[in-house]
């Protein structure tokens, strides 16, 4: 019992530590791409802002859907399938990949129920234009993370990280992680991490300082993120396996940062999403397609490899 | 493509680029050459009187009506100024009255800092309009 609770506030506070970096980097890089200066709540370079913003947060008087919290421990109950570590995984599930992904679909379906509170149609409607969006993007995962299922065998992260110890899955699916890649990148834009967030749609969290409802809401979306970026690390990057001389720990924490400035880079470098015709062109007409050839061609290779033995 | 990997090294030099924006009471801004801040009227160097004599074109020219000129006639039948008001809550900066001033007597210095507590403040009358001297020079990027 003890050895669970001591995990899980190791869990959380490495979350914790993260949501707080990330977002003061999420604020300082956005501020420095458009050429301003960023912000400045103390002069140790703004060190303090993530907390000044929460604290900002929490002083305002906000009527707190019960949906939210739910979304809330949903997004972090979600943590307990995944491996930070070899040693620090809660539940050692044999189908962690799958109740990962379970998870964030359950989430996405409670933002939509969250959403059906508001008295303004078009914000219901837009929402829900955007988490049917968000979760057409799964499908391409879905595809590229079967054919990682298919090369290593397995369901469980751990193990899937554990077969990497030779080479990382990135050199036998370089199509499956520029899919996967590609559609965590507009998962990124969708939920709007650098402007307004786009999947609260309570009356009162449009109004300035939404309160208490839109810290959690924001941390949510931020624990999501994270779990998509680790979920993309331990499939294709080797997870925490060390790289020469670092430490497995150190290149995991390595590998994160440089993915989530990259994501915040390409947020910037490409234009607004909320449009179809996006959509179409980019999953329906790029992104599906190019993973369902790549499962085939892996489901193929397999089948021969393993049951003809052609090769 | 090509044009998203263009943005996406663009967004990443800004990051080691300098700023654009300023801490501003603290710092100061450049100002450009061709702003536009509050008008001034200018002096006669060698008698020290302000040039203008009350022609009132500038009044008629000005497209919020800010501009008040009262003339006066001397003894040896010369027009001089007697009073020039200004209303800068009105005042756009359009800069019409400069342009069509003949003798040349205003012009627009750079002053910036126009903010006020009190609104009769931006009432400016003839003395308060010929001092402004001082705002002549831009103001330096002082970092």
């Amino acid at each position: 019992m003890l050895v669970v609770l001591k995990k899980v506030i190791y869990m959380v506070v490495i979350l914790g530590v993260n949501l707080y970096i990330c977002s003061y980097i999420n604020s300082k890089f956005t501020s420095r791409i458009e050429l301003k200066r960023g912000y400045r709540a103390t002069k140790m370079g703004g060190l303090s802002y993530p907390a000044v913003k929460l604290f900002k947060y929490l002083s305002k008087d906000y009527k707190i859907n019960i949906w939210e919290v739910f979304i809330f421990l949903f997004s972090f109950l979600m943590w307990s399938v995944v491996p930070i570590t070899p040693n620090l995984v809660l539940v050692g599930v044999n189908y962690g990949l799958f109740d990962g992904i379970f998870f964030y679909v359950l989430i996405l379906i409670l933002n939509v129920i969250s959403g059906g509170g508001t008295s303004y149609n078009f914000l219901f409607t837009k929402m829900t234009k955007k988490i049917g969006m968000t979760l057409s993007f799964l499908i391409p995962i879905i595809f590229s993370a079967t054919s990682i299922v298919l090369v290593n065998r397995t369901m469980s992260l751990k193990e899937i990280v554990n077969s990497q110890y030779e080479h990382w899955n990135i050199v036998y699916q370089p199509i499956g992680f520029l899919v996967v890649f590609v559609a965590i990148i507009f998962q990124f834009k969708l939920s709007g991490i650098n402007k307004k967030n786009l999947f609260i749609f309570s009356d009162n969290a449009y109004k300035e300082g939404g309160g208490f409802g839109k810290a959690i809401s924001r941390l949510s979306d931020y624990s999501r993120l994270f779990f998509l970026i680790i979920t993309l690390i331990i499939l294709y990057l080797g997870g925490w396996h060390n790289i020469y001389f670092i430490r497995g720990e150190v290149a995991l924490i390595l590998k994160f940062y440089i993915i989530f400035v990259m994501f915040l880079l390409l947020d910037k470098a490409t234009s607004d999403f909320d449009d179809y015709v996006y959509l179409s062109n980019i999953n329906w007409g790029f992104l599906i397609p190019i993973s369902i050839i790549n499962f085939v061609l892996t489901l193929g290779f397999l089948m021969c490899r393993n049951v003809f033995n052609f090769i | 493509m090509a044009r998203i990997i263009k943005d996406f090294f663009i967004s990443f030099g800004n990051i080691f680029r300098r700023t654009r924006t300023i801490i501003y009471p603290k710092e100061k801004m450049i100002i450009h050459e061709v702003s536009k801040g509050l008008p001034r009227l200018k002096l006669d160097m060698d008698t020290l009187k302000v040039i203008c004599n009350g022609c009132g074109r500038c009044e008629k020219i000005c497209p919020q009506n800010c501009i008040k000129v009262e003339k006066i006639i001397d003894n040896d039948g010369r027009e001089s100024l007697k009073e020039f008001c200004l209303d800068l809550s009105k005042c756009i900066f359009c800069g019409n009255c400069v342009e069509i001033c003949e003798l040349g007597a205003i012009e627009m210095s750079y002053k910036y800092q126009l903010a006020e507590y009190n609104a009769e403040n931006l009432k400016l009358e003839k003395l308060d309009l010929a001092k402004q001297a001082d705002h002549n020079l831009r103001d330096f990027w002082l970092r």
